[in-house]
């Protein structure tokens, strides 16, 4: 049988001091792994975040070139032709006499500053003044290089005749940065320095919109429903895990459906914000029914009791007390929900949601866009000055992300209730 | 075989034959503020059952962990006075807790076996103090242990199966097992049978009876007829303070302090 | 009295029928995928799509079926990202989690657990574009200085990324887990002078193992249906491949191929982005019902005692 003695006396002696030195120092990894992994954490989140910044922040300013306006003929000149003449004499104007072929100076100019004289010019009063204009792309991602020290390895593809005309502009003090206030006041472009995000911001505006809705009352109804009058069996029980899982599912599938049964058999119109909103409602659907749900979950038992004791029927203790007291549970479910449509992209794709839109929508049936699908156009072009915009779009969107979330810890803050 | 404390009087004198496992001197607790222990000095016997009674609340538990130093967990709990364990203070600078612990053992009020198998459970110590060189040394340690628990003959063909499938006796039992596995030289017991019905009472009872003569048993109780079945010696604890201690028999048919009379007569607590 | 009644009764079917969208809506993605890829195996034999290794759907038109669809590669694709995924999230989310449920002080764990969570709430195109324009050129220049070719768009600079968005999946559900374990094991365990963190390892990351698989699971099942990051990192070409430094394509990016051209609704590209969808639909439903199984196991056995 078991001898007893013969089980080792443990955890004395000079050889267990050893041994436990080894299982205090095995402790103390375990605890560093777990602070490096934290470390690891933060630091994406810090490359993640900077990166955006570094990158986003030089698209809010932008490079404009002052030009000595002089303008006396009688007659406003009618085409681009003639305005695209006068905006070189206006530019060499300032420089000395130099080798630059005719217009060659005027690619340093926006591609749209023709607009921008056209509507100084339209009067047909005499003008003499310093006016600023828009620079292009290029010229703003060179001067950028330079006083900014970003974008270190763009190409230019300033010619040198180019260059020294800058140096010379620079010299006469006519180069500055000014905000770009056009980033936030027009749609999408092909040219870097004129594509801003306000169409997009319209777009997911409305696709927003729609979602809401669609989903909020029908979450909140179906949520009433299930957790205050449906009974208990089978079906219902059924119907809760699916919810569950629809929550869980990718939001591609989500597109699918909206594919199938919006654009197919209700013959929406590709690209509208209606379709695109409905989808995303489809979306957020189950996470504000799941959320509503756990929120009138919160609400004890006898309060039901107690107001129905008092002869309140079912619907009046409903809407006098109990969606009340889950109302802040509530909102938060929706507003979780906003944040997620807000962030959402895939199932735009499949919608055509990726047109190249230039004017906000005016209706929902009009081709629109949303923050994510522009962020995501422009993150395929790889120029300097569309990898500025799309990290600025970024930047914006986690702004708007970070303000309802904000929302959302203050609601909860505010009502935190211990029953 | 005396507990010597002040409130002993002072001409009985104690037996040479026994050194105390445990000498506890001038042991005061706070949790924060709140002061849980105030200068208890109190010994305990080797080999011996000593049994911790009193009203809730007066400190029972929170001396027991601090004899294996399960208070240090607690970050409001602190400490003045000492505990010598054979002569060491355990409080002292450079003391290894985790080698204290694995010297004194403890079974708690509620079974709380891992949610492993019974082996595992049994097993969990000895393979991580590392004292087992094979699976085969492994089986004999845990066979013995659940020999001693008195739970083999119970659980010998399920030894793989659940241990949370077990009824409460026998978890606490098998936390028994847990606790001999590691050999430990004293094992504390706090209300191990405070979870447990009549009958699983009276197997642990007996059980501890059984385990008296090779490991230091402290064993805290709400049950007068516990502490009379199974300590020798006894200690009667009241709002942080150590009432008086001796001979079980002693303190109880003879009472010196009157809060130990009324405490035993069912006046309060 | 009448009038309470009506308004009961009106309330009552309002609601009913707000339910009656939600069960809609859970039928129609099924119905609505399931009977396009009904379709789309008339002509593709679900043993060519599921082992063909040829993916080339975009000659077809119409009636006019000219391409291959043999999804395996896009299937390969999808577990190689997923893989490495979770290679760099499972580490760091897992010894995250024990940090913050074991080792952190509660203030350190009001910080830590929200900030964590931030990763999962930057939308996934923001992740796909810093897999372009940060990840991508250093893991390039990183493969030059080794003497590796890494594409700019290849499974790893995916994964990686990936890896990054899905730690808060793991490190969140884990902590929730973890943090709930029972005091009593960590004491029983300790009272056997047992080290603290022999303890984590060896009593309380086993007591809380279904947890931690369906956060797994979770995190898997998010990782297969990620589409935006994909999309812009990983490729769009179908390689048959497991080399991490190549392009690869997914189910996900596949789906958004077929469906982002101007092809009818009844063209073999889209029937077949809806048979990818069915098989994204059944796996990631697969996964999410097995964690959201263990886990209600789990939390019943735990209050059975
Ligand atoms: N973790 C803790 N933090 C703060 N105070 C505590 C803590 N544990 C115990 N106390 C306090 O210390 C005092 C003694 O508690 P203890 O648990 O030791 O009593 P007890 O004698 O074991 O009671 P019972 O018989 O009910 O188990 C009590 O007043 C209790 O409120
Ligand atoms: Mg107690």
């Amino acid at each position: 049988m078991m001898d007893i003695d013969r089980i080792p006396a443990p955890l004395k002696g000079p050889q267990v001091t050893r041994q436990l030195a080894r299982r205090h120092r095995a402790d103390m990894r375990f605890r560093l792994y777990g602070l490096i992994s934290i470390g690891l954490a933060f630091s994406f989140i810090l490359l993640l975040m900077g990166t955006l910044i570094i990158k986003g922040w030089p698209a809010f300013i932008r490079t404009e070139i002052k030009l000595p306006v002089a303008f006396n003929s009688a007659s406003t000149p009618q085409d681009q032709e003639n305005y695209d003449r006068l905006l070189n004499q206006f530019i060499k104007k300032p420089l000395s006499e130099g080798a630059y072929d005719n217009k060659s100076l005027l690619p340093l100019l926006s591609a749209q500053s023709y607009q921008q004289l056209r509507i100084l010019l339209v009067d047909g009063n005499p003008l003499n003044k310093d006016v600023h204009f828009k620079a292009s792309s290029e010229v703003d991602t060179w001067l950028k290089t330079r006083r900014l020290n970003v974008n270190k390895h763009a190409l230019t593809s300033l010619t040198p005749p180019q260059l020294d005309a800058l140096y010379a502009l620079e010299k006469a003090g006519r180069l500055c940065f000014a905000f770009n206030h056009s980033f936030f006041t027009r749609g999408d472009s092909q040219e870097p320095e004129i594509a801003g995000i306000y169409a997009a911001l319209i777009g997911s505006l409305m696709t927003l919109s729609v979602a809401i809705v669609f989903a909020f009352p029908v979450g909140l109804g179906a949520a009433l429903y299930l957790s205050e009058f449906a009974p208990r069996n089978k079906f219902f029980e059924l119907l809760e895990i699916n919810i569950n899982n629809l929550a869980a599912i990718p939001t591609i599938i989500f597109g699918l459906l909206g594919l199938a049964f919006f654009l197919n058999i209700l013959k929406i119109p590709r690209s509208a914000s209606l379709a695109g909103g409905l989808t995303l409602g489809l979306v957020i659907l189950p996470i504000i029914i799941i959320s509503s749900k756990t929120a009138l979950k919160t609400v004890p038992m006898t309060i039901r009791f107690g107001a129905l004791a008092l002869g309140a029927s079912q619907v009046q203790t409903l809407f006098h007390h109990i969606l009340p007291l889950s109302m802040p549970g509530i909102l938060t479910g929706t507003l979780l929900g906003i944040v997620r449509a807000l962030g959402e992209s895939a199932p735009l794709l499949m919608l055509g949601m990726v047109a190249f839109i230039v004017d906000p929508p005016k209706s929902l049936l009009e081709p629109a866009t949303v923050l994510p699908i522009q962020i995501f156009v422009w993150a395929k072009n790889p120029t300097a000055g569309f990898v500025e915009n799309t990290s600025a779009a970024t930047l914006v969107l986690l702004l708007f992300l970070l303000l309802l979330n904000s929302i959302i810890v203050l609601l909860r803050r505010r009502f935190e209730r211990k029953w | 075989m005396v507990i010597y404390t002040p409130a002993c009087p002072a001409g009985t004198r104690p037996p040479k034959e026994s050194k105390p496992k445990f000498s506890v001197r001038d042991l005061d607790l706070f949790y924060g503020s709140k002061k849980a222990l105030s200068s208890v000095t109190l010994k305990i016997p080797q080999g011996q059952v000593t049994a911790l009674i009193g009203p809730s609340g007066c400190g029972k538990s929170s001396f027991l962990r601090c004899l294996n130093r399960m208070n240090d967990l607690n970050p409001l709990a602190r400490i003045a006075g000492s505990v010598f364990l054979d002569g060491d203070d355990i409080y002292a600078q450079g003391v290894d807790v985790v080698q204290l612990r694995a010297r004194v053992g403890m079974v708690f009020q509620k079974p709380n076996p891992f949610p492993k198998s019974i082996y595992d459970n049994v097993a969990y110590g000895p393979r991580i103090h590392g004292l087992t060189k094979s699976r085969h040394e492994l089986d004999a340690i845990v066979i013995d242990s659940l020999q001693k628990a008195g739970l083999y003959k119970e659980v010998s063909d399920s030894l793989e199966g659940p241990a949370l499938r077990l009824s409460g006796g026998q978890q606490q039992r098998l936390c028994i097992a847990r606790a001999i596995a590691v050999s430990p030289e004293v094992i504390l017991m706090d209300e191990p049978c405070s979870a447990l019905d009549p009958v699983a009472t009276a197997k642990v009872e007996g059980l501890i009876d059984s385990l008296r003569h090779q490991y230091t048993i402290v064993i805290v109780t709400h049950n007068m007829q516990q502490a009379g079945r199974v300590a020798q010696k006894t200690a009667f604890f009241h709002m942080g303070e150590l009432v008086e201690s001796g001979d079980t028999g002693n303190l109880f048919t003879n009472p010196k302090d009157v809060r130990t009379q009324g405490y035993l007569t069912g006046r309060f607590g | 009295m009448l009038s309470r009644i009506i308004i009961d009764h009106s309330v009552k079917t309002v609601l009913m029928m707000a339910t009656g969208v939600t069960i809609f809506i859970t039928l129609g993605v099924i119905t609505s995928i399931l009977f396009e890829s009904v379709q789309f195996f008339n002509f593709v034999p679900l043993g060519e799509f599921l082992f063909g290794s040829n993916w080339s759907p975009h000659a077809s038109t119409p009636g006019h079926v000219v391409g291959h669809f043999g999804a395996f590669s896009l299937f390969l694709g999808s577990i190689l990202i997923t893989l490495i995924a979770l290679s760099v999230a499972g580490p760091i989310g897992i010894f995250s989690a024990i940090y913050t449920s074991f080792y952190a002080t509660p203030a350190m764990r009001n910080l830590i657990k929200p900030v964590l969570e931030m990763l999962a709430g930057v939308p996934t195109v923001v992740y796909g574009f810093f897999a372009i324009v940060c990840v991508a050129p250093w893991m390039r220049r990183l493969g030059l200085t080794v003497g590796l070719d890494i594409a700019t768009e290849s499974a790893i600079v995916a994964g990686l990324v990936m890896g990054i968005m899905i730690i808060p999946y793991i490190s969140s559900l884990m902590d929730d887990v973890l943090y709930t374990l029972p005091q009593s094991i960590k004491d029983g365990s300790l009272g056997l002078g047992v080290t603290y963190g022999e303890t984590i390892k060896f009593a309380l990351i086993p007591a809380a193992f279904p947890g931690i698989a369906s956060a797994f699971l979770l995190a898997v099942s998010r990782a297969v249906g990620e589409t935006m990051l994909v999309v812009m990192a990983a490729g769009m070409s179908a390689n048959l491949t497991i080399n991490p430094l190549q392009p690869v394509t997914t189910v996900t990016v596949q789906i958004v191929s077929m469906l982002t051209g101007d092809q009818s609704f009844d063209s073999p590209q889209t029937l077949a982005a809806f048979a990818l969808g069915l098989a994204l639909f059944i796996i990631t439903f697969v996964f999410n019902y097995i964690s959201q199984r263990i886990i209600k196991r789990h939390q019943s056995q735990h209050d059975g005692h």
